[in-house]
């Protein structure tokens, strides 16, 4: 390589890093709890019992109507089986327009899965562990800033992803002596940059795919939006100018259930939704199906039932790059392999920790002359120099 | 190419290339593999890169001990 383009390199690695280095340590503080968030949630709130994989789900009807006795004047907002956790969960909204507003006005009453009756309302503890675990997830992902923060944190996880390639570019001319993974003693800020480029090294594969998925994640939610106002929009044309299902005028959520599955054989419902909520039909229940294999089981297949009639009115065709997103998303995650695979991820977190704040205090830390260089010539006349003195 | 620049070569990437194979592969594996045997492959393959580094870094340990042993004895 030669001298100028491993500047070009460095610069590129320096500043892509510095830039996002803030950033990403929040990133990565706030995943650690979000990583095992469902775990904690149930240990704070003891869930009930988990059941055997294709257990009975129990009357819907009946948990909706428990959840209409408890909330008279609210909107049903959604509602999410979490069977294999054993328990089925019915979000609620005071009105589409608090929604709107404010996310944080849905909440949820939880029902056993097998049972359906309601669970008991959450301890002030558990309450307080969700609150954590909510804002640690809102920091993770929009910064409280909705589409605004969601697109400042796509735009830090592809600075990311510079900085990790120029990274390895120059791992190359900055190791070229060294034996794989030594780490010498000699001083201070060589120590760190040896650990650096070792922890660096070794994790370079595992954080550009989360990186990567985690900026894919960021924009799935206008790419979602716009395929909802174009493709979407263009099926429920023939119900355009029909005023919006009141929800007490539903047809039996049973039933619309059992005419979902019957349009997706061979798949489990994982989520219906509501008319009025923003990402449905304003005269339809929309019900996501997946398989039940391993692959097919991250693909969420879309099936629309009208909310008057019960009748299945289609499904909706999802383009390609939509259902790749949806098959990359776990990859961000982690929650695709067991505990074990998280508690890898808990690990890889805490490596990349260590390697941002070992890269902020290299860069702290970097030989005076550097420095001096730097203030002499501008920020492109910067030391060549690659090799701390010895 | 010369012998020599080639095992200078893989002497610098085998690992980092290696370690970045089994990384991809354990991502995979779990995701696309149904249970069983996929996730412990992917375990595996995922827990490589952290024991590579506890490896170096205990090695360091014991080098800097040794060190701080011969400056003190000397």
């Amino acid at each position: 390589m030669t001298s100028g383009a491993l500047r070009g390199w460095r610069l590129v690695h320096r500043w892509t890093s510095l830039v996002s280095t803030l950033f990403l340590l929040m990133l990565c503080i706030t995943g650690l709890p979000l990583v095992l968030g469902d775990e904690i949630e149930h240990w704070a709130g003891g869930a009930p019992p988990a059941y055997a994989a294709g257990t009975a789900v129990h009357n819907l009807d009946k948990m909706v109507a428990h959840a209409h006795a408890r909330f008279p004047t609210e909107q049903l907002f959604s509602i999410v089986m979490a069977e294999d956790e054993g328990f089925v969960r019915v979000y609620l909204t005071p009105s589409w327009a608090a929604y709107g507003r404010d996310r944080g006005a849905a909440h949820w009453l939880d029902f056993d899965a097998r049972s359906g009756s309601a669970l008991s309302p959450h301890s002030r503890q558990a309450l307080r562990v969700e609150s954590i675990i909510a804002t640690a997830r809102t920091l993770h992902t929009d910064m409280f800033a909705a589409l605004p923060g969601r697109l400042t944190l796509a735009a830090m996880a592809i600075l990311l992803i510079l900085s990790l390639v120029s990274g390895t570019v120059i791992y190359g001319p900055f190791t070229r002596k060294l034996a794989f993974g030594a780490i010498r003693s000699s001083r201070s800020r060589t120590r760190w940059l040896d650990l650096h480029n070792l922890l660096g090294i070794a994790t370079v594969a595992w954080l550009l795919i989360v990186g990567a998925t985690g900026a894919m994640n960021e924009i799935t939610t206008p790419l979602f939006r716009n395929w909802q106002q174009n493709d979407v929009a263009a099926m429920l044309a023939p119900w355009r100018g029909q005023p919006p299902v009141d929800q007490p005028h539903f047809i039996s959520i049973n039933r619309a259930a059992a005419e979902a599955a019957r349009a997706a054989p061979g798949m489990t419902m994982a989520s219906m939704v509501f008319p009025g909520h923003p990402v449905g039909s304003p005269h339809h229940v929309l019900f996501w199906m997946r398989g039940e294999s391993a692959l097919s089981g991250r693909l969420l297949n879309p099936v629309l039932v009208d909310a008057r009639t019960g009748a299945f009115s289609g499904h909706v065709a999802m383009p390609f790059h939509l259902r790749l997103l949806q098959l990359c998303r776990p990859l961000h995650f982690g929650d695709y392999g067991g505990m074990p695979l998280k508690i890898l991820w808990e690990l890889l977190d805490v490596v990349t920790i260590v390697v941002l704040g070992s890269g902020l205090y290299l860069w702290i830390a970097r030989p005076r002359r550097e420095r001096a260089a730097a203030r002499a010539q501008g920020l492109h006349g910067a030391s060549p120099a690659m090799e701390p003195a010895e | 190419m010369t012998r020599r620049r080639r095992s200078t070569f893989a002497a610098q990437w085998g690992w980092p290339i290696g370690l970045a194979v089994l990384t991809l592969f354990g991502l995979l594996s779990a995701l696309i593999g149904e249970g069983g045997i996929w996730w412990w492959l992917s375990w595996g393959a995922l827990a490589m890169p952290l024991l590579v580094i506890v490896h170096h870094l205990r090695r360091a340990a014991q080098g800097s001990r040794r060190h701080h042993a011969r400056a003190r004895s000397s």
